[in-house]
């Protein structure tokens, strides 16, 4: 038995399934490719996965981590990757197979694009004015919906803004693992709170995992 | 649309996956490169609809040939319906997201009355004319098939072809006469007048009703060379039809999310309040060799976990032993647990008992429907009081501390004693409990009772009979949580007004076609939905076209009468129903179909449990 990790992209129209549904996903392109992976035991058994960093309903990734484990060594990493790359659904595209390199315990951040309408400039400018101030309100749902307050600009490892032809991209650098994890869809929020309409998003995309030195989670 | 457009719209509903597609299973083909574009709708949700067997078998048997483009259409629920208008989207298919109006055939499948308005609404939402004679060519031929298209009258205005019975064959001899008229030019009604030579194709437009003073009925007459009447299709040979190698895997969660193996059709026991023990005659199995083959390639190639063997009673199986061996070679070690709907205990031998222990058991329910023998006699439903204690007594003796009970309120003959029995026998079963040493200890007991209300259905021994209304049904449910005398049983019940509604349109006729577009004008939609069935609206709409939704429901008919459904052959022979239904009245019951053979009709077919040696 060895533990293996699977690196993918999910996009198109995978973005509309949600983390849950994803994990059942998950178990059963695992069961269909037939990968020999490990069951729990007891009275529940069930396949043994562990996503990395669950993502939100809307949001496409260019890389994302499943991890699991393996009960039939004869089964190399680069059999594991054939078979679920000929049976993933489509938008869902498997980029490698191999032993993990970090603990998933040291995942500290993640950079996404987020592509905004800005047809008049008002979304650069109240952006960039809330950067300036250093404070971006934000309301963050917690468990049983308690909801906390926080300040995104406080948040922000790293953003960058560019706007060309009325559309506005924001790269930004936010905490994602096990102590923190900023959804980057909470800026809508902030934007409306700081009196602009609900802007309209194109895209929101998850670009890469990291760890507490910026580095590629692998 | 845009696909871009689309996915804005998508992200500000409760459930995208409902209308996103791209499952595992669903299938793409090149649009220019198939010939026929086969809308396949199922007018109620996406879980819903998905939840089908049905659906998924003519799914994957018409993709399985090139020529043919099969996809999903689902009724959007009330929050994207209220987006579509809003943007002037029109409803769209699940796989190309095509709009509805595109496609060459648009078919539906009639699971239950109360999705009559949701079929309007989605056509409407479509942009496909609704009524029949406003679709002057070929394109956008509307079909329907489904148990309802045994009495299809309150809808004939709006289809063009009904199919009767099971669907593998008939549908693609329909779309191979669609193919050839539509290439050679040939008009609509010259189609409509081909398409009903074919055996279980009926086109109501090519039948003329008259009706009597007392609104009953005339004649029915056939026009331009249709038959007299048209005789439904079945699948002789279960081991040889087309059965799916996968299904569509949803990404969110449906109702029933598992593989589904169908092991027989019909049913050996003549209940006579089942209408699908009625139109599913006679009874097919399928081999164990077959199921256990298909079942395992199903789970192979879904990835899913559970497996139902399904059919009308699956402990009736005749090789369900053996079955069940087999399957227990592959699906232990493959993580698959397999489940048995609507078992039947009183016949299971030890052996079989040993090997349903390592099955999954979907909760504990049982089915008397009737709360007295004299009553479950009337109603052909062979349990005894005796046979459901001894059930309960192991079940308690097993662990188990609750059990769901199901009956039927305002069955033909039913007396207040016979309700009153109803909720008797939840007591007998709660004292039983305490009354046993080795019951759970530490634990209270449950019985919950769940009440539906009586639908007569044609076809059935009951045909004739009055429904209840709506105040006699409101009493007998005070009556019944009156009698109730202990905490220990909960009673719940369904709102009765849809099955007024329900009865209306099972044994309704034409004239209710105008009453049905008037009720979508007036917005109902998802009727079967407690929380969107509008009662109110459906009166105005029954009084703007002056139809008395009494007419339908409160009387009976004499065995005389001409009923809607009268050109129709299910077969099962008017003298059978009848002799059924007089048996019924003396509380004499039926042997089943192994039992002895009662000569229903259903023998012309020369197959299945008809000529089993007995
Ligand atoms: S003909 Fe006899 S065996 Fe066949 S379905 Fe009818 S009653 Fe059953």
């Amino acid at each position: 038995m060895r533990n293996v990790r699977v690196f993918y992209a999910k996009r198109g129209r995978m973005k509309y399934v949600s983390h849950l549904d994803m994990n059942r996903y998950m178990v059963r392109l695992f069961k269909v490719a037939g990968v020999p992976a490990w069951y729990t035991e007891g009275f529940n058994q069930h396949l043994y996965l562990t996503f990395a960093q669950p993502l939100s309903l809307g949001i496409t990734t260019d890389y994302d981590v499943i991890d699991l484990k393996i009960t039939d060594d004869s089964y190399t990493n680069q059999t594991v990757l054939k078979a679920l790359q000929e049976k993933a659904a489509e938008g869902i595209e498997i980029l490698d197979v191999r032993e993990p390199w970090m603990k998933t315990a040291e995942l500290t951040y993640a950079s996404y694009t987020i592509i905004y309408k800005d047809s008049d400039n008002g979304l650069l400018e109240s952006l960039e004015k809330l950067l300036k101030g250093n404070v971006i309100p934000a309301e963050k749902k917690g468990k049983k919906n308690k909801i906390t307050l926080l300040n995104l600009a406080e948040k922000i490892k790293s953003i960058e803004t560019d706007r060309e032809d009325g559309v506005l991209t924001v790269k930004v650098t936010l905490p994602a693992g096990n102590t923190e994890t900023v959804n980057p869809m909470l800026f809508l929020q902030s934007f409306e709170s700081a009196g602009n309409r609900r802007p309209e998003v194109v895209i929101y995309n998850r670009d890469m995992l990291f760890n507490e030195n910026l580095e590629r989670f692998e | 649309m845009t696909e871009e457009k689309l996915e804005q719209l998508l992200l500000s509903v409760q459930k995208p996956g409902r209308y996103a597609g791209n499952e595992q299973g669903s299938v793409i083909k090149d649009k220019s490169k198939v010939d026929v574009r086969f809308a396949f709708c199922f007018p109620d949700t996406y879980e819903v609809g998905m939840s089908h067997l049905g659906m998924k078998i003519l799914y994957s048997q018409f993709n399985s040939k090139d020529h043919i483009w099969c996809e999903r259409v689902f009724a959007p629920w009330v929050d994207f319906e209220e987006v579509m208008r809003k943007n002037d989207m029109p409803l769209f298919a699940l796989e190309s997201h095509d709009p509805l109006y595109e496609f060459d055939i648009i078919g539906f499948t009639l699971q239950y009355e109360l999705c009559y308005t949701n079929v309007l609404n989605m056509l409407r939402l479509g942009r496909v004319p609704l009524l029949s004679k406003d679709r002057t060519s070929l394109k956008n031929l509307v079909v329907a098939g489904g148990p309802c298209a045994c009495n299809p009258e309150p809808i004939a205005d709006f289809v063009d072809v009904f199919f009767l019975g099971e669907g593998e064959e008939v549908d693609l001899e329909l779309i191979e006469l669609y193919r050839e008229c539509r290439d050679n030019g040939v008009s609509k009604e010259e189609f409509l007048r081909r398409a009903a030579e074919i055996e279980g194709c009926y086109v109501p437009a090519l039948y003329d009703i008259s009706y009597n003073e007392d609104k009953t009925i005339k004649a029915i007459t056939p026009k331009d060379g249709a038959p007299e009447k048209v005789q439904k299709r079945i699948i002789k040979d279960l081991d040889n039809c087309f059965y799916p190698e996968t299904f569509v895997t949803p990404f969110i969660e449906i109702i029933h999310d598992r593989a589904v193996q169908e092991v027989f059709r019909g049913c050996i026991r003549g209940c006579r309040f089942c209408q699908a023990g009625f139109i599913y005659r006679p009874v097919r199995e399928k081999s164990a060799e077959t199921v256990n083959r298909q079942a395992k390639c199903l789970c192979e190639n879904t990835g899913y976990e559970e497996i139902s063997l399904s059919s009308l009673s699956t402990s009736d199986y005749t090789q369900l032993e053996e079955l069940l061996g087999e399957m227990l070679d592959w699906s232990d070690s493959q993580k698959v647990s397999i489940s048995l709907p609507s078992l039947r205990v009183d016949n299971f031998s030890p052996e079989l008992l040993e090997k349903v222990k390592k099955i999954k058991k979907s909760g504990l329910t049982f089915a008397p429907e009737a709360g007295t023998q004299r009553l479950r006699d009337v109603i052909n439903k062979n349990v005894t009081e005796d046979e459901i204690m001894r059930t309960c007594y192991t079940a308690f003796k097993g662990g188990y501390t609750a059990v769901k009970l199901y009956f039927m309120l305002g069955l033909p003959t039913e007396t207040d004693e016979d309700l009153v029995g109803i909720t008797q026998l939840g007591q007998r079963i709660v004292n039983m409990f305490y009354e046993m040493p080795e019951r759970p200890k530490g634990k209270g007991v449950n019985v919950s009772i769940s009440v539906s209300t009586f639908v007569p259905k044609p076809f059935t021994p009951f045909q004739y009979e009055p429904q209840d209304g709506l105040s006699e049904v409101e009493r007998k449910q005070k009556l019944l949580v009156e009698s109730n005398t202990t905490k220990k049983v909960t009673l719940s019940w369904h709102d009765s007004k849809t099955s007024i509604l329900e009865g209306v349109f099972a044994r309704g006729d034409r004239r209710l076609c105008a009453v049905i577009a008037e009720a979508v004008k007036l917005g109902c939609k998802f009727d079967g939905w407690g929380e969107l069935f509008d009662y109110d609206k459906w009166m105005q709409a029954f009084k703007n076209c002056g139809v008395d939704p009494d007419f339908y429901n409160h009387r009976a008919r004499s065995f005389d009468e001409i009923l809607p459904w009268s050109h129709l052959d299910y077969c099962v022979s008017d003298e059978f129903l009848q002799r059924e239904n007089r048996l019924a009245h003396e509380a004499a019951t039926t042997p089943n179909c192994r039992q002895k053979c009662q000569n229903c009709g259903a023998n012309c077919f020369k197959e299945g449990v008809c000529i089993e040696k007995r």
